[in-house]
Formats: structure tokens, sequence, C-alpha cells
């Protein structure tokens, strides 16, 4: 419990190297990988609660993003050898001709906080690889990200490679980045859209609930 | 593909349109620009806008790469937004945050529908810094590229318009060339370097302000977005932003007016604490204009409301013009009475005494009577504002 605690407090305040040994130690010490992905993910919502109230800034939440990740690190070997329900499998990457990765990487770093499996595609991702990527690993959630209106232009291409090879039924579409806002989804062909890394952990886990025909 | 000569044919076709227009107006845009600027009532609001591809004007024959790299054929989109879209200040810059980097040995790929795209940081560890030089404006990267703008603009628009200029700012420099997530490591673990790295940048943006300030005969503007909340903290904005931008900001003083550039971007104001006071220390860096972005009057993509009155008055008791932008979604969305709305309410409360100003970025596709709504709004906010 007491490492635990010290893995919790490690995360929300962007300790990298505590984090690692925290989860390591709380592991050593017989908690189950289900109980350190609790309390990342608890850090992850405190995170996005200070964030979101204007109690820490992106260079805090970027820190306690790293934490997390070193601390998911730890712990997903466990996951795959003992086999925990993950809370959902995500495919993103930043849409064709863009480049920027911060605010991707952070929702990557909160949806694996908080359970999801995360396949990061990177930058500059045509909707081709989007496609192979859900073809090889089968998530419930495809999300792109575009900084740029020009880019932004690519966000419906990657719903049309997902329809045209027969796979836009089996996947909720999530779009995000500083130049797409929620008015875009109908016009993304998209299921949702998210502000920040916070929301977009609440959105995705809706949208899993709402592609296993569970109540959001 | 168009040619030079008849790029150039077709900008002295603007130039003479735009003569004829200006002559049946009671004064010119850079006329209003002049009273604005010294805290005075022109005739009506100024409106602008900022365009990052040939496609947000719709024009086809020059490329978005050729936007980025052949300053004639940037001109001419510039001079197309004057005329045919009534931009009232185009900007003499494009890429504003890659030119310095690229001077320096940076990576840049300029693909030929999109905009610019830098490559790995060049400081992959701290002493990577002690390899790179200051740059020659005349001489390195697209430095000429920018140079050359200013002295076309003298050429054709110059007598009529307004038309900043810009370079980086010294923060926004610092997280190009180590990337922003090694910076804020680097803030963490290593400070001294940071410091070191922001006493270089500052060289560099003072040796290249200095050559726009001498072609140009106006002080640029600095790009900071990455100085602005959230990007960083108020603590880190205390101690690695505002002392560096204060310096260049001072040391790029137009000797001939006094005036100083303005530092752009919005700064995420309302996410301080305190936002009165943050304003208050961000207009202490010196200069003679600030943006303030619709998300902040409004209070809306992740920001708070500011009162936009009482931000004109805060800027207007430390002589920095105010400029306020509309969000591009709402270019995009409309309808045109909501954008007419927010214009013309943000002049009733901010308007007064000049030192205001109406702006926008053109998303490509925006539908042009969006724009032409834009413009109608702003032609028809009148001083005096208690008349409205």
């Amino acid at each position: 419990m007491e490492k635990l605690e010290a893995l919790f407090n490690a995360i929300v305040e962007g300790d990298e190297e505590a984090a690692r040994q925290a989860a390591q130690a709380a592991l050593s010490e017989g908690s189950t990988p289900a109980e350190l992905l609790e309390t990342i993910n608890a850090a992850s919502h405190e995170l996005g609660r200070r964030y979101e109230t204007g109690e820490c800034f992106l260079p805090e939440l970027f820190a306690g993003a790293e934490a997390m990740t070193a601390a998911v690190d730890k712990v997903i070997p466990e996951i795959e050898r003992v086999g925990v329900e993950l809370a959902g499998v995500v495919v993103i990457g930043s849409v064709e001709g863009d480049i920027h990765d911060i605010g991707k990487r952070l929702v990557c770093a909160m949806l694996t906080g908080a359970g999801f499996r995360v396949h990061d595609l990177g930058v500059d991702v045509p909707a081709e690889k989007f496609v192979e990527k859900v073809q090889e690993v089968q998530p419930e959630i495809v999300a792109a990200s575009a900084y740029m209106t020009t880019t932004a232009q690519r966000l419906p291409q990657i719903a049309e490679a997902l329809v045209e090879a027969g796979l836009r039924d089996k996947v909720k579409y999530l779009i995000g980045g500083a130049s797409v806002g929620p008015g875009m989804v109908p016009w993304a062909h998209a299921d949702a859209y998210a502000s920040n890394a916070a929301e977009a952990v609440k959105v995705a886990s809706g949208l899993v609930k709402a592609l296993k025909g569970m109540t959001p | 593909m168009i040619t030079h000569s008849e790029i150039e044919r077709r900008i002295d076709e603007l130039v003479e349109k735009m003569k004829q227009k200006v002559a049946s107006e009671p004064m010119t845009p850079l006329e209003r620009s002049i009273k604005i600027w010294s805290f005075q009532e022109p005739d009506r609001l100024q409106g602008s806008f900022a365009i990052f591809s040939p496609l947000c004007l719709n024009i086809t024959e020059v490329t978005t790469r050729e936007f980025y790299t052949d300053p004639l054929k940037m001109y001419y989109c510039q001079a197309v937004g004057v005329v045919e879209w009534y931009n009232e200040i185009p900007l003499m810059y494009s890429d504003p945050y890659h030119i310095e980097i690229e001077a320096m040995g940076g990576a840049i790929s300029f693909p030929e529908d999109s905009t610019p795209m830098l490559g790995e940081p060049l400081i992959q560890n701290p002493a990577d810094l002690l390899k790179l030089r200051v740059p020659n404006p005349e001489t390195d990267g697209r430095m000429p590229y920018v140079l050359e703008l200013s002295r076309i603009h003298q050429r054709k628009l110059g007598s009529m318009v307004f038309a900043p200029t810009s370079c980086c700012g010294p923060f926004s420099l610092a997280v190009g060339l180590r990337g922003y997530k090694n910076l804020l490591n680097d803030i963490r673990r290593d400070p001294a370097f940071v410091h070191q790295l922001l006493e270089f940048c500052c060289e560099v943006v003072i040796t290249f302000g200095k050559a726009l300030l001498n072609t140009h005969k106006v002080s640029p503007t600095l790009q900071e977005a990455w100085s602005c909340l959230p990007n960083v903290s108020p603590k880190i904005f205390y101690e690695f932003c505002q002392p560096y931008i204060k310096r260049c900001v001072e040391a790029l003083r137009n000797p001939a007016t006094g005036l100083t550039g303005t530092v752009f971007y919005g700064w995420g104001t309302s996410l301080a604490p305190d936002w009165r006071q943050f304003l208050q220390d961000v207009c202490s860096m010196g200069m003679s204009a600030l943006p303030l972005t619709e998300e902040e009057i409004l209070g809306h993509s992740g920001y708070k409301a500011v009162d936009l009155a009482e931000f004109k008055r805060i800027c207007r008791a430390n002589n920095v013009v105010l400029m306020s932008f509309l969000h591009t979604n709402t270019l995009l969305d409309g309808p045109p009475e909501r954008i007419k709305e927010l214009v013309v309410d943000w002049f009733r409360k901010a308007g007064a005494g000049g030192g205001y100003m109406q702006s926008c970025t053109i998303p490509i596709g925006v539908p042009r009577e969006h724009v032409q709504a834009f413009f109608d709004a702003v032609w028809s906010c009148k001083f005096p504002v208690c008349e409205q």
C-alpha cells in the first residue's frame, strides 16, 4: 500500500525515476498489475484534474506523463504474464503531413495510464498505415490528431480508408488536436472529439463501452 | 508554372488598383495603422488577417512550397489579400519559427502542398550548442528571403499599407533548437544550460531582428507561442522567458519612432492564477502590441474568459496596442451573423481611444461570405465608439 502511494505521488510530482522504482518495488512486494494500473489511473486523473483547474500547466503534465510511462513499462510485462483485462486497444497517430507530436504523446501516456494498450504510429502517418495497424492489432479505437488547419483536411481520409477496408464499423474514430473542434466530427466521419489528454481518456472509455453495446 | 515577370506584372496591376481604392477613402490603411498605434481614433476599426498558404485565398497558381520559399510569389499572395480580400495589414513573413533554425543548419522540408516541416532538433545534447554559430542574415538559409520581402513591400504597397515583419522570439527559438520535451527536461535537470542556450538565442534574435529593422524600418514582431501558458508554467515564464524576451524587445526598439514590435502569440493570460497581474508582467516586457484570442475572450477550448474591457485598460496603461483574434473555426463555421456580432461586440468593449485592432487567420476552405462578413463588421465599427 505504501509503495502504491509512493507510485501515485511520484507520478503526480512528475518524478520519472521515482515512479519507475516505486512500480518495481510494488510488484516485488506483491501488488498485482491491476492494483498498479489502478494507482497509475488515479494519478492520471489527479493530473488531469489539476490541469483542468489550472493548478498545473503542460510542463507538469508532461513530466507526469513521462513518470506514468516509466511505471507502465514496468507493469506491461506482468500484465502479459498474468493476463489482465485491458480498458481497450487504441491505434493513434498524427495525420499525414503533420509532425506535431506533443499533444499526441500526452494522450498516449494518459490512455496508457488508464489501462489502454496504445499503439502509437508517430507523426506524418498516411491513412493506409492506420488501416494496416487496425488489421494487425484489431483495436477498439482509432485516434488521429491534427495541429494545423492544412493537415486537418486529412482527417476524413482515415475514416474513408477504414470504410474501404471494411473496418469502419469495427472501430470507433476519435479526433483531436489544436486545429480540430467538436463541430468537425461529422465532417471527418468521426465518432467523437477530445479537447485534451484528460478528456481523451474519458471519451475513449465511453467509446469502448458504446462499441461493446454497453451504456457509456 | 507562373513566371516571375508575370507575377511582377500582376503585382503592379494590384498596386494600381489599390491606389485607386485608397483615393476614394478618408485615409490609407497605413495612416489608419499609425493612428491606432498612436492611441488615436481613426475613421473606423482596422481589420487584418494572416494566411499560411496561397490556398487560403483560393490562389492555385502558386504552390504552398513557393509561398514559403519565393519572396516575389509570397508577396503576390499578400497583395491579393490586400487588394482583392480587403486585408489591411499583410504579413511580410512566413514560417517564422523555422527561419533562424534553418539558417543555422537545421533540416527543413518543403512539401508542395503543406507548410514547412522541421526535422530533428539541432541540439541533440547540450554540447551541440557550442557548435552553433549566429547566422548571417544576408546569406544564410531563408533570412535573405525575409529581407527581400521587406524590400519588395517598400517598392510596391509600402506607401499605403503597414506590413509587419517578424523573427522568432528567444524562448521559442530555444524550443525549436532543443525540442519542447528536451527543453522541459533541461529546465528541471540542468537550468544553467537553458540559460546558456537562451543567451545564445537572444544573440541570434537580435542579429536577425536588427537586419530586419534596418531593412524594413519597423521593429519586427517576435513570435513567442512557446512561452505562453499553458506551454510553460508561470514559474518557467518568469525565470526563462520574460527576461530574455524583454531584452530582445528593447534591443529591437526603433530609434526613429521609439516603438518596439509586437510579441506573438496570445499568452494564455486567463490561465494564470491572477490574470491581471500576469498581464501587467507580460506588458512589462516592453512590446508595443499584444494579441488576445477569441478563446480567452469567450472562454473556450480550455481557456477561461477574461474581461475584454479591463484587458484593454491594462494594455492601454502600458502603451500596448491590443489585437483581438477570431478563432479559425468561427471563420470556417460562421454563420456570418455570428462573425459580425463578435467583431462589433468586442469593438464596443475595447475600441475606444484607439490602440485596438481586429484580426483573424484565414483557414483553407473558408466560405468567402464569412470573410466578407468579417470585413463588413470591421467597416461598420466607426469612431467614436459611443455612437454605435
